[in-house]
């Protein structure tokens, strides 16, 4: 049984809600507890551009928080996890600056020190459970079915402070869908942005990126698309019709969270899922 | 009663600046032992190594300190010197006041005060020292080269053609190296194969080398004038004398258009019985044992099919692989380099499509005797390609790949433009290039003459290779002129890095070769001894010590080949006798010396149960000395007496 | 064959190899021949072997001190047995073939005993060369004017004055005198009146009356005003050139003429009007060539 703190960000319990009991349902099952813990606030990644003294406090705190519990923080959100693994590499190896936060923190009677790893999904299901035990729990294998991996920006970039998967030629999450029974397949533009960091400057250029992907997606003849990121998420199946409609394309390509995959394929019920959240047509998919 | 004489150089102003050398001079005369006491602005010059000479016959000196700079300028210098003065080399002692007094320190009163400590216990060892000999050991005046390329035929010529007999060793089965493959050379647009292969043939009718080709170094001993080495010749299962290169064989194999032809870089495909290209030397088959049916698994169809069709009947699976024992005397190591496996650097794409290629696969494309007998046409579809991009820097000046500069990627993308031009006429040819490094001669009048065949520069490294399966699509943002661009393209062809041997690690250790930092082999010194490693009598040349174009192989290998003439033309070389040694008396036989020395200098007598040093390999650096439990290891003129001496009088 | 297959393990010498220059590369060549049992003959133009390399401070990439690597093998290269060194000479020929060539170098004069000089440097501290002050020499322009230029100047220099103010007015003279304006007289002028020959170039190019060319004996001004030019002014000019074999501004290369042309002259009744020197002559194209005839004969009569 591992544990982990939860940490949600704010997308997610706000909006993306199918993430979360994707995670939720599927966890156990896997033999992982979730810990919830009061008290975190945003991870800061929105506003690392502008003001990254306040992304590595806030990042801070969120971490000293978990490690009061003396565990490992679990951040699906791939934008929380890249802050807070960012925000570790530099207090690690800056005592002024640890020095300098810990002041901040001192008000709270928090303390960074470093002890707690931040995790991702893919640390998760890759290494902490592991292919062999996902592969034992199939009970549904998503026959046939191909799949087109989107591993988002943030999951596995910038190369240089070590990330979940490789920048260039990731492959977790295909090794994972494959023990599901899936085919996931490769495809040019795998490693394309899904735009949805620009939608506040260039909203139409950020629909252009999402509906071109789902286009060349849907070009190629794949059955489901997959993401990690519930911002990813959202351009990729809240926004599809907008995306569609940018990009002149009738698009109807049923979009997924990984957890909700594998939630499928370990025999779940579609409703505990969170799939009727999800606005893309997840139907045309005649599983579970 | 000792009679020392103490030089004190001021060194222009490297010492006399910070160190009073006046007072110096002043304070040695009176040190016990000392009769003279000098001073002179360049001790290593004319004037004053006559000052030297003369200060020796007029105070009947026996014994010289000089306090100079490091002993690694002029050790060797004063030594000379002293000997032509009429005292043996070995009673001079050099007291570094350079490097380890002026240029360390800044307080001159201070300064001068440790330099007459380091000169105190200075005069303290030139007491003690003992006239030493150097021994002399035999030279073999033979030759061995290993790596038959441009740089080991080159290195063989000029040592044959002096009258050394030379061993030249090959792993492949046929010499020729990289410059085989090629087709044409920069800038002069030389065909590669017409400037090589009379070479080619001098190496193999050449009266005084030796070829051994499809073998491999197994081992090495000895030092510098004998060195006995043990090659490893792996069986062709062709008897040599008799096979005429016909080609039946290959002709005939079963497995003929089956196995990656590695000459060809895998584009063409050729059978267990082959030989390697056309203008092969030595011109004979051979059977590849990893691939060849009969010799895999014991059966080829009814009969191998090779040696029915051998008329001469020269195939012989009963072949074993050979030992042959060589002893020269010097060793001239060139074995080239490899491209970087550019796999491995996902986003150019080479793993996604069979139109991404590398510079060497482009030349077995473009030359006459390669897989599509010149003419370029695109791997996926045998079609001729409409543009062609090529990506320049793969791998190479990245901090996270190779630090260095290729040094021929440029020129080479260059005259490829300029072949491609005359193959392919007006096609769309695209270069992604970082800076355009033509800085040979002639190399910026080839420039700017391949400039006029109008191809599109982008400067600039694209970030991705885009497999869009009938074309390969790239985005770079060239920053001249500040513009992203989309390119579509039919072949990609990246120019990759040159990185050392893949074996390179174990051959250095083999050889006891030092590897730099980006593991090519190292120089003794970059700019006074680029050719000599720091194993006496083991040179390097070519693109084994470092990427560079043919020019600077071909000179690398001359040169490397007169250093080594300089050791083969003499009878007997002198041993330095700055060595270690064994009391007999004292040493239990242990052996823990034989364990603990670098340069394997040192056996144990399985007779005597002593230690014995092989004066020609040992290089004095002490391990032993330290490590012997008795005190039988002694450093020559470096003895327990001579330092505490020293000791005591800088105390 | 069979001598080049002997071997060659031996100390002794055989056959000697001259190697011209005595940088880096020469003394690495002479060391590694000599080292194999070569006589060496280094021969260097400059009085001391050594080249560019004692002149750099580092060198890339190693910031290795130059001086520091490259004594070694000066020293070396100066102790070696095998090695000759020929300073301060030079190659003057080559004769014969690979294996046997006799070359003559010509020894510069050190004016000092190599043999016994001990380089101790006395001479050089007492040297009286070495310690005069090199002031740079300045040019008089007196020196380019012969005798008989120089009084003309003088005079006209005296007449018009002796200051910067004088500068036309003696410009004028001077042009008129010669014809045009001589380069080594604007210096001299410039220098006199103590005016930067910048300055004397600048005028002298201004006024068109001034040329910096010889003119020719005689000048021919054609007029180009509109009375004449209606008159067939052009076509003089055009018979005059086609003579002449000149274009306008231009003198003819026997120095005889220089043609020009000019905007209105004030004698339109006469026109088309041809000024030689100062003499206005009404002609037409048809009678240029005897008109230029006249000319040279009258020339011929005077002279």
């Amino acid at each position: 049984m591992k544990k982990y703190v939860f940490y949600p960000g704010c997308v997610i319990p706000t909006e993306q809600y199918a993430y979360e009991l994707s995670i939720r349902e599927i966890f156990p099952l896997l033999d992982i507890k979730l810990i919830d813990l009061k008290n975190f606030s945003c991870c800061g990644e929105p506003m690392k551009s502008v003001n990254q003294m306040l992304t590595i406090s806030l990042s801070t705190r969120n971490i000293a928080i978990a490690e009061a519990e003396n565990l490992d923080i679990f951040a699906p959100c791939p934008m929380c996890h890249l802050a807070m693994s960012e925000c570790k590499r530099v207090l690690d190896s800056d005592e002024k600056m640890k020095e300098r936060i810990n002041s901040f923190l001192a008000d709270e009677n928090l303390k960074y020190e470093g002890k707690s790893q931040i995790v991702s999904i893919i640390d998760v299901l890759y290494d902490a459970v592991g292919l062999q035990k996902i592969s034992e729990l199939v009970k549904k294998p998503l026959k046939d079915v191909k799949v087109a991996v989107h591993y988002g920006c943030h999951l596995i970039r910038p190369s240089e402070i070590g990330r979940p998967d490789n920048s260039e030629n990731p492959q977790k999450i295909e090794e994972i869908l494959k023990v599901l029974g899936a085919k996931p397949a490769y495809y040019p533009e795998k490693l394309d942005c899904c735009g949805g960091l620009l939608t506040s400057n260039l909203p139409e250029s950020a629909l252009t990126k999402t509906g071109q992907k789902l286009q060349a997606v849907q070009q190629q003849g794949f059955d489901a698309f997959v993401d990690v990121c519930p911002w990813c998420h959202r351009q990729y199946d809240s926004k599809q019709i907008k995306a569609g409609e940018t990009v002149a394309a009738k698009l109807e390509v049923p979009v997924f969270y990984l957890t909700q995959l594998i939630g499928l394929a370990l025999g779940v019920n579609k409703e505990k899922l969170g799939l009727e959240f999800n606005l893309s047509p997840v139907d045309k998919l005649k599983i579970g | 009663m000792r009679r020392i004489g103490v030089f004190v150089c001021h060194c222009g102003i490297n010492i006399a600046q910070n160190v009073d050398v006046e007072a110096l001079t002043k304070y040695a005369s009176h040190l016990n032992g000392v009769v003279v006491s000098k001073n002179y602005k360049y001790m290593c010059s004319d004037v004053g190594a006559n000052l030297i000479k003369d200060a020796i016959k007029e105070h009947k000196l026996d014994g010289i300190v000089v306090a100079s700079c490091s002993p690694r300028m002029h050790e060797h210098t004063f030594r000379e010197v002293v000997t032509v003065g009429g005292i043996n080399p070995y009673r001079l002692e050099i007291v570094n006041i350079r490097e380890h007094c002026s240029w360390a320190h800044n307080d001159r009163e201070k300064a001068t005060e440790k330099a007459k400590s380091l000169i105190r216990s200075g005069v303290a060892k030139a007491k003690l020292l003992e006239p030493l000999q150097s021994s002399t050991i035999k030279v073999n005046p033979d030759a061995l080269v290993i790596g038959a390329g441009i740089a080991g035929i080159q290195a063989s010529l000029d040592l044959a053609n002096e009258g050394f007999k030379v061993y030249l060793i090959e792993k492949e089965p046929s010499i020729g190296g990289r410059m085989s493959q090629l087709d044409k050379t920069f800038p002069t647009l030389d065909c590669s194969s017409c400037i090589l292969t009379p070479k080619m043939m001098e190496v193999a009718n050449h009266p005084n080398i030796t070829l051994h080709t499809y073998s491999e170094v197994a081992s090495i001993e000895g030092s510098i004038g004998n060195y006995t080495i043990k090659v490893k010749k792996k069986p062709r299962y062709v008897d040599l004398l008799k096979c005429t290169g016909c080609g039946d064989c290959f002709t005939a194999c079963r497995l003929k258009g089956r196995i990656p032809n590695e000459f060809d870089m895998g584009m063409s495909k050729r059978g267990a019985a082959y030989i390697p290209f056309p203008q092969a030397v030595p011109l004979k088959a051979l059977i590849d044992d990893k691939n060849c049916l009969f010799l895999t698994r014991g059966k080829c169809g009814d009969k191998p099919a090779c040696a029915e069709a051998c008329q001469q009947k020269v195939i012989n699976f009963d072949q074993k692989e050979e030992t042959i024992d060589l002893k020269v005397g010097a060793i001239i190591v060139t074995t080239g380099y490899d491209l970087l496996n550019t796999e491995s650097l996902y986003e150019y794409g080479y793993a996604l499509s069979p139109d991404v290629i590398t510079t060497l696969e482009l030349e077995r494309l473009i030359s006459s005797s390669g897989p599509t007998k010149g003419e370029i046409l695109r791997p996926s579809n045998q079609q001729k390609p409409k543009s062609v991009t090529f990506i320049l820097c793969v791998g190479s000046r990245d901090e996270t790949q190779c630090t260095w500069c290729c040094r021929i990627g440029c020129m080479s993308a260059l005259k490829h433009i300029y072949l491609l031009r005359e193959k392919l006429g007006d096609i769309e040819i695209n270069i992604c290039y970082t800076d355009i490094r033509s800085y040979g001669k002639g190399y910026e009048e080839f420039y700017r003459k391949i400039r006029e065949h109008k191809a599109n520069m982008f400067r600039g490294r694209p970030s991705e290779v885009r497999n869009m399966g009938e074309y390969q699509k790239i985005d770079i943002f060239d920053t001249t002129t500040n513009k992203l661009f989309e390119i579509k393209t039919d072949l990609i062809v990246l120019v990759p890095e040159l990185v050392p041997r893949s074996n390179a690690a174990h051959f250095a250790r083999l050889m006891h070769l030092t590897q730099s930092g980006d593991g090519f082999f190292l120089e003794a010194h970059p700019k006074l001894r680029p050719m000599d490693t720091f194993v006496n009598g083991i040179f390097i040349a070519g693109c084994c010590q470092g990427p560079k174009d043919i020019q600077d192989t071909v000179s690398q290998a001359s040169g490397a080949a007169s250093r080594a003439a300089c050791i083969l033309s003499k009878k007997e070389l002198q041993i330095d006798p700055l060595i270690a040694y064994v009391d007999e008396e004292i040493c239990a036989g242990c052996g823990l010396c034989v364990e603990v020395c670098p340069y394997e200098a040192r056996v144990l007598n399985e007779k005597t149960k002593i230690a014995e040093v092989n004066a020609a390999l040992c290089m004095g650096c002490g391990a032993c000395v330290v490590t012997c439990p008795s005190n039988a290891s002694i450093h020559k003129n470096f003895t327990k007496k001579q330092l505490m001496n020293m000791i005591d009088d800088i105390m | 064959m069979s001598d080049e297959k002997k071997s060659l393990a031996s100390n002794s010498k055989h056959g000697s190899v001259l190697v011209i220059g005595g940088g880096i590369a020469g003394i690495q060549s002479a060391l590694d021949l000599a080292d194999s049992g070569f006589k060496v003959y280094l021969v260097e133009s400059k009085p001391s072997i050594g080249g560019v390399m004692p002149q750099l401070d580092k060198t890339f990439p190693t910031n290795d001190c130059a001086m520091c690597i490259l004594a070694p093998k000066l020293v070396s290269t100066g102790r070696h047995p095998n090695i000759e060194l020929i300073t301060y000479s030079d190659l003057k020929n080559i004769e014969g073939q690979l294996g046997n060539f006799l070359v003559t170098i010509n020894k510069r004069a050190r004016s000092v005993d190599e043999s016994l000089c001990n380089g101790c440097g006395l001479c050089v501290e007492n040297c009286l060369v070495r310690f005069k002050p090199q002031k740079p020499i300045k040019h008089d322009a007196k020196k380019d004017l012969s005798e008989k230029d120089l009084e003309i100047v003088d005079k006209i220099i005296q007449t018009c004055g002796k200051e910067p103010d004088s500068l036309i007015p003696v410009m004028q003279v001077i042009n008129e005198n010669y014809k045009y304006l001589p380069k080594s007289i604007l210096a001299y002028i410039a220098q006199e009146l103590e005016i930067p020959l910048s300055q004397v170039y600048h005028v002298a190019t201004f006024y068109t009356s001034f040329s910096l060319k010889p003119r020719g004996k005689h000048t021919l001004r054609v007029c180009m005003g509109t009375a004449c030019h209606v008159r067939g002014s052009p076509r003089v000019l055009d018979e005059i050139k086609r003579h002449l074999k000149i274009e306008s501004g231009q003198t003819t290369n026997d120095g005889l003429f220089t043609l020009e042309t000019v905007n209105c002259l004030g004698a339109c009744a006469l026109g088309p009007v041809v000024v030689v020197d100062d003499e206005y002559y009404p002609i037409s194209s048809s009678k240029v060539e005897d008109f230029l005839k006249k000319i040279i004969k009258e020339d011929e009569q005077i002279a």
